[in-house]
């Protein structure tokens, strides 16, 4: 998901969207959603992968350096899992610190839209 | 079936590792050099650069393009970032805007003296004078007149900052001045305001004074401002400095 950018404050400031603060907060809201969802798929594809594998390798007692590498790859795959769902708490600095900058961009508000409309 | 299913799943999930790792890798090297160009972009030089030429055109582009392009996730993790962002975003926000109540130019009161025929005779030595020469009023005046409002206005709203500047430097007992510890955050109107209240300046200079400056704040703060009005304002900003001068001089004899 794409992050949001100042300029995205500025956007919304400049077309005076109906309370521009409500809309930055579904932005946020749907952002956590697509994260936490991405995080969950991953954590659960890896958990997959390793739980398959380890399946396999019980009733087949196969082994070899190939089931290592498996392994190997299916907890990688969780461990970025985790790690997206650990960074998610991120976000919710993101979402505070964004607030104050379209505060602080909302009291030039005349500007922007006159900048934006190609005005100077 | 079940001979390969070992070697199929162990590759697959290799390959899974492999590419989610990868992935994951590519995008932190992507955020830190993101980072590294909003660090570089956002520099105080720019900044004094683009504040210091009175030009709005190149302050939004400075506004959209510079500090726009930031990472609200790089302005959360990374202090330079976030540093630079706060620096930069309150230069521009006080440069379009520092004054408390921001005055429409039809509440502004104009000055008592006709204004018209000095405005006209200082257009008309503009022919007279080159560019590269021209004072920073002339400056200001040839941008009103010539449909650079926004321009003319910021550059004369600037060119007063800094003469208010000077003279409180100058006018004001060592005392006086020493408590006004914040004066360079100070505004151009706080600045008179101060000159006032110090039995620095008359009431006509004030009123000249304030007058330019409601009208320039409004102007540069994005109200639409006609060109008379920013005329009436330049021709009030000059008498005011002329007045000005003579406290000045006075003060320092």
């Amino acid at each position: 998901v794409r992050d949001v950018e100042v300029r995205d404050l500025l956007e919304l400031t400049a077309l005076e969207v109906d309370n521009p603060h409500d809309k930055l907060t579904q932005l946020y809201l749907w952002m956590y959603d697509y994260s936490m969802t991405g995080a969950k798929a991953l954590t659960a594809f890896g958990g997959t992968l390793l739980a398959s594998l380890a399946i396999a390798v019980i009733t087949s007692h196969r082994v070899g350096w190939y089931v290592g590498a498996g392994f190997l790859g299916s907890a990688i795959t969780i461990g970025v899992g985790v790690l997206r769902y650990v960074r998610i708490r991120r976000l919710s600095r993101q979402f505070m610190d964004a607030h104050y900058l379209l505060s602080e961009i909302e009291r030039v508000r005349p500007f922007v839209q006159l900048y934006r409309a190609g005005r100077p | 079936v079940t001979d390969y299913l070992v070697p199929v799943l162990a590759a697959g999930a290799s390959l899974a590792g492999a590419v989610t790792a990868s992935v994951q890798a590519a995008l932190g090297a992507r955020q830190a050099k993101a980072a590294r160009e909003e660090v570089r972009r956002l520099s105080e030089e720019k900044e004094l650069e683009v504040l210091g030429s009175s030009n709005l055109g190149r302050l939004g582009r400075y506004l959209y393009d510079d500090i726009g392009s930031t990472r609200i996730s790089n302005y959360v993790e990374n202090e330079n970032v976030r540093d630079r962002v706060s620096r930069a975003l309150a230069g521009v926000v006080e440069f379009l805007g520092t004054e408390e109540i921001q005055i429409r130019p039809e509440d502004a009161q104009a000055p008592s003296d006709d204004v018209g025929e000095p405005v006209d005779e200082a257009i008309d030595g503009l022919r007279e004078v080159p560019p590269p020469e021209q004072s920073e009023m002339q400056r200001a005046l040839s941008e009103i007149t010539f449909g650079e409002v926004w321009n003319g206005l910021a550059r004369m709203r600037r060119h007063l900052e800094v003469r208010l500047r000077a003279a409180v430097q100058e006018m004001l007992p060592g005392d006086v001045f020493a408590a006004e510890k914040s004066f360079r955050a100070r505004s151009a109107g706080s600045l008179v305001r101060i000159l006032r209240q110090a039995g620095k300046i008359s009431s006509d200079t004030e009123e000249h004074l304030r007058y330019a400056i409601d009208i320039a704040n409004a102007g540069v703060h994005g109200t639409e401002v006609d060109v008379y009005q920013a005329q009436s304002a330049w021709e009030a900003a000059v008498r005011g400095l002329a007045t000005l001068e003579n406290s000045y001089g006075d003060a320092t004899d």
